[in-house]
């Protein structure tokens, strides 16, 4: 955490005035600066509980470039640890999921249990004499916590809670992972490509782009698979640089209520969330957002992808924008559902995200072609000093003191106070060589 | 899914022509001629692509994913997604992605409801913009095709990619 800055984030950085500079998005030093300053101190997601249902059950993962292998161990435990043998760094785990006891090097043979433990050491007596094994075991995140099924690490000792860290973003995310008894589960595993964009730009949009949806996707209204018209919704801030947008349908074009849950995961939501909440998703078309610094969510209600055999139904998504080079990122996409939605749904609903907003969805092809063309546009002089806008709302912020939720809520569907806030924040961390709050 | 299709070869006619089939098929796709790509799909065609993992060698058998995939179509959807590319606003395929469908190891057998089975290797070459890379989609193809009074159809499409990791930005052609 000791690299020296080159740059003047202060002067880079300027949502106050609406402005942010292009070089963030495409120089190397400052991806690097990223790294050790925003990923190795943030909460990250790694996986879901849901993945890893069984003792002894792990996947394979990234916390911001770094390998790491999420366990669920014989004392069923949620364990994350930095996929590197202490020895020489070798992956110890080499494949994407599956189910062991233990992990073993194929450099050395050093041998680690799925807990972390280093337990085998090859001629141990013979080549070390004397090995303290205690003190090498696998690499373990200082902090590990499992929310709402959530598992997130944070490699600061110093971080604040992941509570502390989410605040009033808690009440928007329960919405979403909390929100019947039983809980949400992961549906298959997670599509992942590399895609020639910096990472931020999902962010971005994933924190409250209400503004692109009329002319990125405007395929969609004119195949009259959404509705036109006035756009009403919410952007909300919260403390952190975590952001929401909801998008309520107008009230001549009535949709279903609830993003036409099910009958069963219904009764369960009303007795899991508190009224508010409800009424938060009563009559939206979207729930999106993101969590500083890369954990994207949407929850969408999709009336039809041209398909008479789906009844409206909704999905939900996580995101993650894994900042591979300044250029580069791993995108990985997860579906999750509650664990009562009856088989029907569940099919539906994963057939109408794949459709719309998979990797080969209708909706994210469109996505990607943008932010790759922004990555492209971003590589020579010139566009450096050049900044992006974001003035939407900022002598117009339409603030709605109303609001039934946590943090700073405007009446606006169309506003960039939400990627203002994740500017805000990511210059704080930037800016700052030690324990950030921005 | 890599168990052994039943049934027999089919005979040396039978086999040009399922593979006449799919050559034009092919063409038909890279000559963007959508439309009448759809013509040659059944009703109630089933078209598929489930994630490729990395898995152990011991759990070879559950290198696809039975639940995810980066297609899970069928012929509504399918219409929907060429109706798009015929808008003004389907960004990533206008300009259109450049491509060249190469199908091999054609091996073709009669079912016992005597639809046929085609397995093959595919390599999909696609060029977009100006840049000098491709991105290649490569992988083992499994087509069900029927005999109707018009012609043959396409009944099924399961894509198997060799890719676990996509290394194209995003699918936005059809393979």
């Amino acid at each position: 955490m000791s690299v020296e800055s080159t740059h003047d984030y202060e002067a880079l950085v300027r949502p106050e005035e609406g402005e942010v500079s292009r070089r963030i998005f495409a120089d190397p030093e400052v991806h690097a600066e990223e790294l050790e300053r925003i990923f190795a101190r943030s909460w990250l997601f790694v996986a879901h509980a849901s993945e890893i249902p069984s003792a002894g059950d792990y996947v394979t993962r990234l916390s911001g470039t770094d390998p790491v292998v999420v366990t669920r161990t014989e004392d069923d435990q949620i364990r994350v640890f930095h996929n590197s043998c202490r020895h020489r760094g070798m992956q110890v785990c080499r494949v994407d999921r599956g189910n062991t006891a233990h992990f073993r090097c194929p450099y050395h043979g050093w041998t680690y249990k799925n807990d972390g433990r280093l337990i085998g050491v090859p001629a141990h007596k013979y080549a070390y004499g004397e090995l303290d094994r205690s003190r090498l075991g696998l690499l373990e995140p200082p902090h590990v916590r499992v929310l709402h099924g959530l598992v997130f690490v944070n490699w600061d000792p110093d971080a604040p809670s992941l509570e502390d860290y989410l605040g009033d973003m808690l009440w928007y995310l329960e919405i979403l992972f909390a929100r019947t008894e039983q809980g949400i589960e992961v549906v298959g595993s997670p599509q992942r490509s590399l895609t020639a964009m910096n990472w931020k730009l999902g962010a971005d949009n994933f924190s409250g782009d209400g503004y692109h949806v009329a002319m990125t996707h405007r395929h969609a209204l004119e195949l009259e698979l959404f509705g036109g018209g006035t756009m009403l919704g919410h952007t909300i801030v919260c403390e952190g640089g975590h952001t929401v947008r909801f998008q309520n349908f107008p009230p001549q074009i009535p949709l279903p209520h609830h993003l036409a849950l099910p009958d069963e995961v219904m009764e369960s939501m009303r007795r899991t969330l508190d009224p508010d909440q409800l009424d938060a998703i009563d009559a939206i078309t979207v729930m999106h957002g993101n969590v500083f610094p890369n954990f994207s969510f949407v929850d969408a209600i999709f009336t039809t992808t041209g398909d008479p055999d789906i009844p409206p139904v909704s999905f939900q998504n996580i995101r993650l924008w894994q900042p591979a080079s300044a250029d580069e990122t791993e995108l990985w996409s997860w579906v999750t559902m509650a664990k009562e939605t009856p088989d029907w749904w569940r099919d539906a609903s994963l057939e109408t995200f794949v459709r719309s907003h998979g990797i080969a969805g209708t909706f994210d092809q469109d996505d990607i072609e943008v932010w790759t063309n922004i990555t492209a546009a971003n590589r020579g002089p010139i566009a450096r000093r050049q900044t992006f806008n974001y003035e939407i709302g900022l002598r117009n912020p339409r603030p709605d003191p109303d609001w039934i939720g946590p943090g700073t809520a405007y009446a606006a569907d169309y506003n960039e106070a939400n990627q203002r806030a994740f500017y805000s924040t990511w210059r704080g961390y930037m800016q700052s060589r030690t324990g950030v709050k921005a | 899914m890599s168990a052994e299709a039943t049934g027999q070869a089919v005979d040396p006619a039978l086999h040009l022509e399922l593979s006449a089939f799919l050559f034009r098929e092919a063409r038909l796709l890279d000559e963007g001629r959508f439309e009448d790509w759809l013509a040659l799909l059944a009703e109630d065609i089933a078209y598929e692509m489930p994630l490729t993992l990395t898995r152990e060698r011991s759990e070879s058998e559950r290198v696809h994913d039975p639940r995810m995939g980066y297609f899970s179509e069928n012929i509504h959807s399918l219409r929907t997604r060429v109706a798009r590319l015929r808008t003004d606003y389907a960004w990533a395929e206008d300009p259109p992605t450049r491509t060249r469908h190469l199908l091999s190891n054609l091996e073709a057998r009669e079912l016992e409801d005597g639809r046929y089975e085609v397995r093959s290797a595919f390599v999909v070459y696609a060029s977009r913009g100006n840049q000098t890379g491709w991105d290649q989609f490569v992988g083992g193809r499994r087509d069900t095709i029927e005999r109707v009074e018009e012609g043959l159809l396409l009944t099924r499409r399961l894509l198997l990619l060799d890719q676990a990791m996509l290394g194209a930005n995003s699918i936005s052609i059809f393979l």
